[in-house]
């Protein structure tokens, strides 16, 4: 509070100046979480200080009487349009809670399986691997540990995000892609938090508490180790941008190898946690199969287009030893079919779509838009 | 135990193998081999030489497989030279049988006594076999071979063959094939060579040819200049995942092989993968067998690097889009597990059918070549190999040296065929020192002399050392004594041995003796051998140094053991200096006792947990007065001003890669392109220095040298890594060897010499042809500069390799 001396009392517009005042500094430093409460005006910056002298001095210029109502414009009533003038943070955590209030789940204890739902509709069936099957991973374990030294620069890089990498991939900037990086960020942070619920039902040990000899790179994080969860974001992310990419095929030269490169890259950050000694290969398989319908959701829901995704099944014992980037993609494009793991006759799960994903989902493709002929009634 | 026994009768095992294969089949089984991971492979490898200098046709062993109950013996497929080559060298894999169920007999309880079992397989069993073949062959009216005489035959017949094996590697079972073997030659779609080659007389065929490990052969800088098609005409990957594991295998398995390990793909195969798997290079190799898998030693091609990788890429990488045709690559992808144990122990038999496969793989190239072109040319190979050991007699005379020469100089008959090698990275290890007569030093009038060796063992090493003292004929074992004292002061003596049998045919262990640690423990073993030509060794094997060692072994004390050589005789002095010969042939004074550390790293992926032992030598002067490392011996008698008064043991000339030291093989050195002087590391021959300015040059060394350092501050030069695209850089001299095969390939294509010119310029490998390419001769330098000849040889290659 800034010490504004006995004319403040008398000055009751000073409050909406107040609040106006660390606005102003809150544009200014438009991606700082910490800001974003309206919080106390007084502080250490001196533009505060000099704001609210200068506030004093001029603002008898703007009179003495009441605002007139009826030329107070309101904002359209919950409206995505809105959502431009929130900042990214803010923008995320509505988007989250838009993502949570239809994540559901369900339990099967006796069969150790879970039943993840969307609007109460089952869209992932997932059952927990035997302790057998974990102790036969340990030597795929152990043996990728040899490639810990080619890859340890990626591995530290990739603790706490994995935008940087699919950002590399497709050339996004700052400048040019804030909202495509937003939609990485976002789809990496709701696959993330989706799958704990997984990893918090299944309860399964990480490798290193099975094998002595393991040794991870990095601590070994503080959750579940099925599914996992890099495998997870990575895969959403590919599938979300696969999908993002496919709606723009003019913009990139190279669009169908963008798009293998993009495939190529979250298999190796998932396989990059199998070298690091934090999980094993069937904790990929699982992650990956799951990070692909977070993806479909989200697409589904964002989009233009499909408004219906496939129920999919991770059945492990039928998956083969290894995670190879082959078999995850056909795994992804078969989640219909039984031998790869899913259910014979796949549901159909309607997506309702969602006005605030969609504002984002639009503002993405415009970045996309080089090339791209339009139609008439076309939205962007 | 004593020489005496004639050949012909009951062998004993001692004189079937030398002094490795005691300790591995015996002690050493226990310590190096669980690191290795191959304890339980039943698949042995050997090399077998006959002795008595007898040949036998190739012919009438290629691909051969017999059996009896205790033993089944498989060979590779030989190179004939279409009937003519007659070899005394044998690769071959065998098992072990025991019981009544046949059980295989695993690696570990294989024991040296077993070669026993083998000798009297050859015996009894090989041989006859041969012998009926050749019968069979000249009863049908053909000749076996032009120049196999009945008096030969009757001697295989006669069971008077006289064999010494080599141990060396066991295969990993996951990738033997127990098919038949058979040749198969597919099409390699040869077309007619279109212009600028337009008349079918001037058309050459070149093959550049690679021996190596973790070789990516569907790598896009193997491939035709647009990329369509690979360059790579035969890969044999000795250590890839055979048909029941192998998905690729089992799509296209029949009842034969061409290969008793390991896979071959072949241009078609490869083009094939490359269709398929055409976005995805991890699922290709993965296909293809070459991927690490639980269970199986790990491969190289899993990593983003590798040797092999980086050398092909130097060695023929990016073929010009002219005589890409022309042009083939033939490469063998040695199982990388193999050259783990970097004491010398892995390789030769791997190598050696290497070579056999690499040149009938040449003549069918050459066929084909010819069949599209209407032409008769034979094919001109390049060979490289960047491999090489620290022991041996440095002449030439090892065996796989031996035997890779025969096979070279039977070629070289009809084609011109040469082999290009690294001088070796080991010129400041610390790994060879040279006794010499002066270093015998007596403490009063009547004492023995003696002269002595530090050698320093580093704590926590987990596999074996060895070190081989080979003496110089002029000083026969019988007149020296020597004892290996070790760190906690107890000692193990040995006499030498007087010989009767004088025969080069008498080879073997002839002494022994087990090394103690304090209270009893066996911790090494000290051997008195005679290798091939009779020379004389004694070989110090030591057991690893760190604790915790597998079930609860011994360990040798680690710090250093000093090995005393002592001249014994009533009247010392009246033993002359050690004569030896010099490269010219003019007579030497005193050649010296070659003293030579087996090198012992741990290289690659093994994890084997080696550390290098080392000479010790407190007359070496480690640093120069810039303070750069001494690239120098110091011995006075070179550079006086600085060595006065010095007389070290310790050597950097001399450090030659052992199994480089053939005739026909062309040695390289590597050197900073910066600077122009040689790499720190690059090894160079032996020299004598007997007074100021009188150097002697003995035995083989570099011939050659390219870039194999940028600069000061840019290690090693860049070349491809494992999947198209990555790049490393790496150090080495494995790096120089194949960018001189490289020009000299290309020499070969442009040059116009008649079938005697090849012939005559063999001798001199070729050196002729490498002056006709961008050479820079070696300028004048003082005598062991870092840019004279001792160390670059006459010349050094300017055109840097790029990838």
């Amino acid at each position: 509070m800034p010490l504004l001396g006995p004319f403040h009392a008398s000055h009751a517009s000073h409050a909406s100046h107040a609040s106006h005042a660390s606005h102003a500094s809150h544009a200014s430093h438009a991606s700082h979480a910490s800001h974003a409460s309206g919080g106390s005006s007084f502080s250490a910056y001196g533009s505060e200080t000099g704001l609210q002298s200068s506030a004093q001095a001029i603002v008898h210029a703007a009179g003495f009487g009441e605002i007139n109502n009826m030329r107070v414009k309101a904002l359209k009533f919950s409206s995505s349009d809105n959502l431009s003038r929130w900042s990214v943070n803010i923008r995320r955590q509505i988007f989250v809670g838009e993502f949570l209030r239809n994540l559901d789940w369900e339990i099967e204890s006796a069969k150790s399986i879970l039943h993840m739902k969307w609007a109460s509709m089952p869209f992932f069936k997932l059952k927990r691997p035997t302790a057998r099957r974990f102790a036969q991973e340990l030597p795929y374990v152990r043996d990728y540990a040899d490639q810990r030294a080619d890859r340890s620069a990626e591995i530290l890089s990739q603790l706490d995000s994995i935008t940087d990498y699919f950002a590399m991939v497709l050339g996004l900037t700052g400048s040019r892609n804030p909202f495509t990086l937003e939609l990485i960020g976002l789809v990496s942070h709701l696959a993330g938090q989706a799958v704990m619920i997984p990893k918090h039902v299944m309860a399964c040990r990480r490798p290193d508490e099975l094998d002595g000899r393991l040794m991870p790179l990095i601590p070994t994080p503080g959750h579940s180790s099925f599914p996992s969860g890099h495998a997870t974001q990575a895969a959403a992310v590919s599938t979300v941008l696969q999908s993002l990419l496919s709606q723009c095929p003019d913009h990139f030269p190279d669009h169908q190898e963008r798009i293998s490169l993009i495939k190529m890259m979250a298999h190796r950050i998932a396989v990059n946690r199998t070298v690091a000694g934090v999980h094993f290969p069937i904790d990929s398989w699982a992650g990956a199969f799951f990070g692909t319908k977070v993806g479909e959701i989200f697409t589904a829901a964002a989009g233009t287009k499909v408004g219906h995704i496939s129920a999919a099944c991770f059945e492990p014992s039928k998956t083969k030893g290894d995670f190879f980037f082959d078999d995850m993609h056909e795994a992804q494009k078969a989640t219909t079919d039984q031998s790869s793991g899913g259910s014979p006759k796949s549901k159909m799960i309607k997506v309702d779509k969602s006005d605030e994903l969609g504002w984002l989902w639009r503002n993405c493709i415009a970045e996309f838009a080089v090339g791209a002929r339009r139609r008439r009634g076309q939205t962007s | 135990m004593s020489l005496q026994t004639t050949p012909g009768s009951a062998a004993e095992p001692d004189f079937l193998a030398g002094p490795f294969e005691k300790w591995m089949l015996e002690y050493g089984k226990y310590y190096d081999l669980p690191a290795l991971r191959m304890q339980d492979s039943p698949y042995r490898t050997h090399v077998a030489e006959a002795l008595n200098g007898s040949l036998v046709p190739a012919s009438l062993m290629d691909g051969l497989c017999l059996k009896d109950k205790n033993t089944i013996v498989r060979l590779p497929a030989l190179w004939t030279d279409s009937g003519r080559y007659q070899l005394s060298f044998i690769p071959f894999v065998c098992q072990g049988l025991q019981g009544r169920s046949n059980k295989q007999v695993s690696f570990k309880d294989y024991s040296f006594g077993d070669l026993v079992d083998l000798d009297e397989f050859f015996g009894k069993k090989f041989w006859m076999e041969i012998a009926e073949r050749a019968r069979t062959k000249s009863n049908s009216g053909n000749k076996v071979s032009p120049s196999t005489s009945a008096k030969s035959l009757d001697n295989l017949l006669s069971k008077k063959q006289q064999l010494f094996f080599r141990l060396n590697y066991p295969i990993d079972p996951s990738t033997y094939d127990d098919r038949p073997i058979a040749w198969h030659v597919p099409d390699l779609g040869f077309r007619k060579l279109a212009s600028p080659v337009p008349n079918a007389k001037d058309a050459s065929l070149v093959i550049t040819a690679i021996i190596d490990d973790g070789i990516p052969f569907a790598h896009t800088n193997f491939r035709t200049v647009d990329n369509a098609r690979t360059r790579v005409d035969f890969c044999w990957a000795q250590g890839a995942t055979t048909p029941v594991r192998n998905e690729l295998a089992e799509s296209r398995s029949g009842k034969t092989t061409t290969v008793p390990f390991g896979r071959e793909y072949a241009a078609p195969d490869i083009n094939e993968l490359l269709q398929q798997y055409k976005e995805d290079e991890d699922a290709l190799y993965g296909a293809a067998g070459l991927l690490s898998e639980p269970g199986a030693p790990l491969k190289p091609l899993s990593r983003m690097q590798s040797h092999g990788a980086h050398v092909l890429d130097a060695l023929s990488g990016n073929w010009p889009l002219a005589s890409e045709e022309q042009c083939r690559i033939i490469a063998v992808d040695l199982p990388s597990s193999a050259s783990w144990d970097a004491s010398g122990f892995g390789t030769d038999m791997f190598v050696l059918s290497a070579m056999h496969y690499i040149f009938k793989r040449a003549d069918d190239i050459e066929k084909a070549f010819n069949n599209a072109n209407g032409t008769n040319v034979r094919a001109r190979l390049v060979v490289n190999l960047s491999y090489g050991f620290t022991g041996g007699p440095h002449d030439g005379s090892s065996l796989i040296e031996a035997a890779l020469h025969e096979m070279i100089e039977q070629r070289r008959r009809s084609a011109p065929t040469a082999l290009t090698m690294p001088s070796g990275n080991t010129f400041l290890e610390n790994l060879h020192s040279v006794v010499m007569d002066k270093h015998f030093a007596a403490t009063d009038k009547n004492a023995d002399r003696e002269a002595t060796l530090r050698w320093k063992l580093a704590p926590d090493d987990r596999t074996s050392s060895f070190l081989e003292i080979w003496l110089p004929p002029e000083l026969p074992s019988s007149n020296i004594e020597i004892t290996v004292e070790s760190p906690t002061g107890s000692k193990c003596r040995m006499r030498g041995k007087k010989h009767n049998d004088k025969s080069p045919t008498c080879t073997g262990i002839c002494d022994q003796k087990d090394i103690l640690a304090s209270a009893g423990i066996k911790v090494g073993r000290l051997t008195l051998d005679r290798y091939r030509r009779g020379k004389e060794r004694f070989m110090i094997a030591l057991a690893p140094t760190a604790a915790c060692l597998p079930q609860g072994l011994p360990a040798a004390p680690s710090g250093n053991w000093i090995v005393r050589l002592k001249k014994m005789s009533a009247n010392a002095n009246a033993i002359g200096p050690m004569n030896g010969r010099a490269k010219n042939s003019s007579r030497v004074k005193d050649v010296g006792i070659d003293c030579y550390i087996q090198h012992d790293i741990s290289y690659g992926q093994g994890n084997t947990g080696a550390r290098q032992s080392y000479f010790v030598d407190d007359q070496d002067i480690p640093y120069n007065r810039q303070g750069g490392f001494n690239q120098v011996d110091s011995v006075e008698g070179l550079r006086p001003d600085r060595n006065r008064g010095r007389k070290a043991k310790l050597r950097r000339f001399g450090s030659i890669n052992g199994m480089a030291t053939a005739p026909s093989t062309i040695v390289v050195g590597g050197y900073v392109e910066a600077t122009a002087k040689a790499s720190v590391y690059s090894s160079a021959r032996a020299l004598r220095y007997r007074g100021p300015y009188s150097i002697d040059r003995l035995g083989k060394g570099v011939d050659i040298s390219a870039v194999t350092e940028r600069s000061q501050w840019h290690p090693g030069i860049i070349g491809a890594g494992t999947r198209s695209g990555i790049t490393v850089a790496l150090r080495g001299t494995s790096s120089a060897a194949p960018q001189v095969a490289r020009q000299l390939a290309k020499a070969m294509l442009d040059s116009t010499w008649t079938a005697l010119d090849w012939r005559q310029n063999a001798d001199v490998n070729y050196r002729d042809l490498l002056k006709s390419i961008e050479m820079t001769e070696v300028a004048d330098r003082p005598t062991a500069h870092p840019a004279s000849e001792d160390r670059l040889g006459a010349y050094v290659l300017r055109e840097t390799f790029q990838t």
